[in-house]
């Protein structure tokens, strides 16, 4: 008996072990954004906020994206996902077939067809360059669709006696049942947005939207004190979000 | 009779138009621009488009830094998933059964899976500055892959029904074989979907490379597809361009049927 907890207690202290060494990146970026050449000190955080003028403009344009690209998502994916679920129509397995397929798509086999489709709509150098193609992520109709799975479909035909309106019914009967899974494609979409890298280093010319990202790919452009400070407020809105729903990311995906 | 159905037909034309706006999006911006990216792959140039049919993709093959590219990703999935597959399984294993009551380590290994890369690749880059090998992008990609797997794992665990496990201890079954013979055959699917979903990440692991290396040019070992990409941008070859997204998609997909093939093998 007696080694058997010896043998729980050293498996926690694993596992403990692992679990803070996959904080320490974190962690060791916000140390370091108060030290300057081994001195604690706020330096940086003044140089940041008082002669670094394209971090404002940088951080903005990075809330524009993440902020519209995960309302509008969510707006378009939660209607298609219900689609799939509820409608029938000729296609629709080869149709998911395809939904699936292109979400498990890496982002370099689409940089392409997305520069061509933008440019003939001539959308270059525009925001909407960096958020139309985003809007219509199929991981998350994919998610959606398979947290749907488990929805109390009597609901929906109980509300079908009261009304004809598939926004209604998606709405007061969907909506309540699936919004756990909503927070979660939410906190997924809005965090790869605000990381985003190639879009804006490909589709942009001007240094006028691009976003706060690319403060840490051209790192070479800025001043190196400001770096780490600047890595701690990209941080910041991410991990608020993440304090607030990180129960329902956890319950939220089942695929 | 006959009203009912054309009621029920009119339902089921506006649940698919909920679909309409998605899909929209998805042809303008992902499947008509990918048919010319396939078209522009089989001409020489935009200005004369003659069609020369393979050549492209010979040449693109045929490039030595395409190849090493191909390489490296091969090698991170040959190396770096089941990493990372066995990784999330002990750990998944552990928070579901004998670690149940610290389950909060679970947030630990999540939350990763939000925190932008971006922010933190300069402690990478400090702390990896002396390594001379690609450790530290197989490094970020297990720092940042992990959460994923450990939440669909668990998420499956805690779905098998405890009376599996009563029963099979009443027959004096030992935990590390029970988990062996039992709960390893009923999460197969998700084992088997998460997999699937780690090969497709490494993939998605260029941003991160690049990051880590900035603008400086990356040592061979890590070389990625999206240095390929990113010099066919900046001299406008749009036709190797062309010929890799098509082959790397190509490539996808062939990993993608064939999981999903053998999927539907395990369960019939």
């Amino acid at each position: 008996m007696r080694k058997r907890k010896w043998g729980a207690f050293l498996l926690f202290a694993g596992l403990l072990l692992a679990g803070i060494v996959f904080l320490v990146p974190v962690v060791l970026t916000v140390i370091g954004s108060f030290l300057i050449e081994r001195n604690v000190s706020v330096a940086g955080y003044r140089e940041l906020f008082l002669n670094c003028f394209p971090f404002y403009r940088m951080f903005w344009n990075s809330v524009l994206y993440a902020v519209s690209v995960t309302v509008v998502s969510i707006l378009i994916s939660v209607p298609a996902a219900y689609a799939f679920k509820f409608a029938s129509f000729p296609g629709k397995r080869v149709l998911y077939v395809l939904y699936m397929v292109l979400m498990m798509m890496p982002l370099q086999v689409m940089l392409l067809p997305n520069y061509i489709g933008l440019r003939d709509l001539k959308l270059l150098n525009t925001p909407y360059a960096i958020i139309l193609p985003l809007l219509f992520s199929p991981l998350s109709v994919v998610i959606l669709h398979q947290y749907m799975r488990e929805c109390d479909v009597q609901v929906v035909e109980a509300a079908r006696l009261e009304t004809n309106s598939c926004i209604k019914i998606i709405w007061h009967c969907i909506v309540p049942q699936i919004r756990v899974c909503i927070f979660a494609v939410a906190l997924l979409v809005f965090a790869e947005t605000w990381n985003l890298v190639e879009q804006p280093l490909l589709y942009l010319d001007e240094d006028k939207w691009r976003n706060l990202s690319l403060l840490f790919s051209e790192a070479e452009r800025y001043e190196a004190e400001v770096l780490l400070p600047a890595a701690v407020l990209f941080m910041v809105p991410v991990l608020l979000w993440y304090l607030l729903f990180h129960d329902e990311l956890k319950k939220g995906l089942k695929l | 009779m006959k009203k009912k159905l054309s009621h029920g037909t009119k339902w089921n034309l506006r649940c698919t138009l909920c679909l309409v706006p998605s899909l929209l999006g998805i042809a303008v911006f992902f499947f008509l621009p990918y048919l010319r990216v396939l078209y522009y792959s089989l001409i020489n140039n935009q200005f004369q488009k003659k069609f020369v049919g393979l050549r492209n993709y010979e040449e693109v093959l045929g490039n030595s830094y395409f190849q090493l590219a191909m390489k490296n990703s091969l090698l991170l999935i040959g190396i770096g998933v089941p990493i990372l597959l066995l990784c999330s399984l002990v750990i998944s294993f552990l928070l579901s059964f004998s670690m149940r009551r610290f389950s909060f380590l679970r947030d630990f290994f999540i939350f990763p899976m939000v925190v932008p890369t971006a922010a933190v690749v300069i402690v990478w880059q400090q702390f990896f500055a002396e390594v001379d090998s690609a450790l530290p992008i197989y490094a970020l990609f297990v720092w940042k892959n992990l959460g994923l797997c450990v939440i669909l794992l668990t998420s499956a665990l805690t779905t098998i029904d405890n009376a599996v496990y009563e029963a099979a201890s009443m027959d004096g079954a030992k935990a590390f074989r029970m988990h062996l013979r039992i709960s390893m055959p009923l999460i197969t699917p998700t084992i088997f979907f998460t997999l699937l979903l780690s090969i497709v990440n490494t993939f998605k692991i260029f941003k991160e490379s690049f990051l880590f290396y900035g603008s400086k040019y990356p040592p061979d070992y890590s070389y990625t597809l999206q240095y390929y990409m990113n010099n066919h941008f900046q001299k406008f070859n749009y036709q190797s361009l062309a010929a890799g997204s098509v082959l790397t998609s190509v490539l996808v997909l062939v990993i993608v049927a064939a999981g999903l093939l053998v999927q539907r093998r395990f369960q019939s």
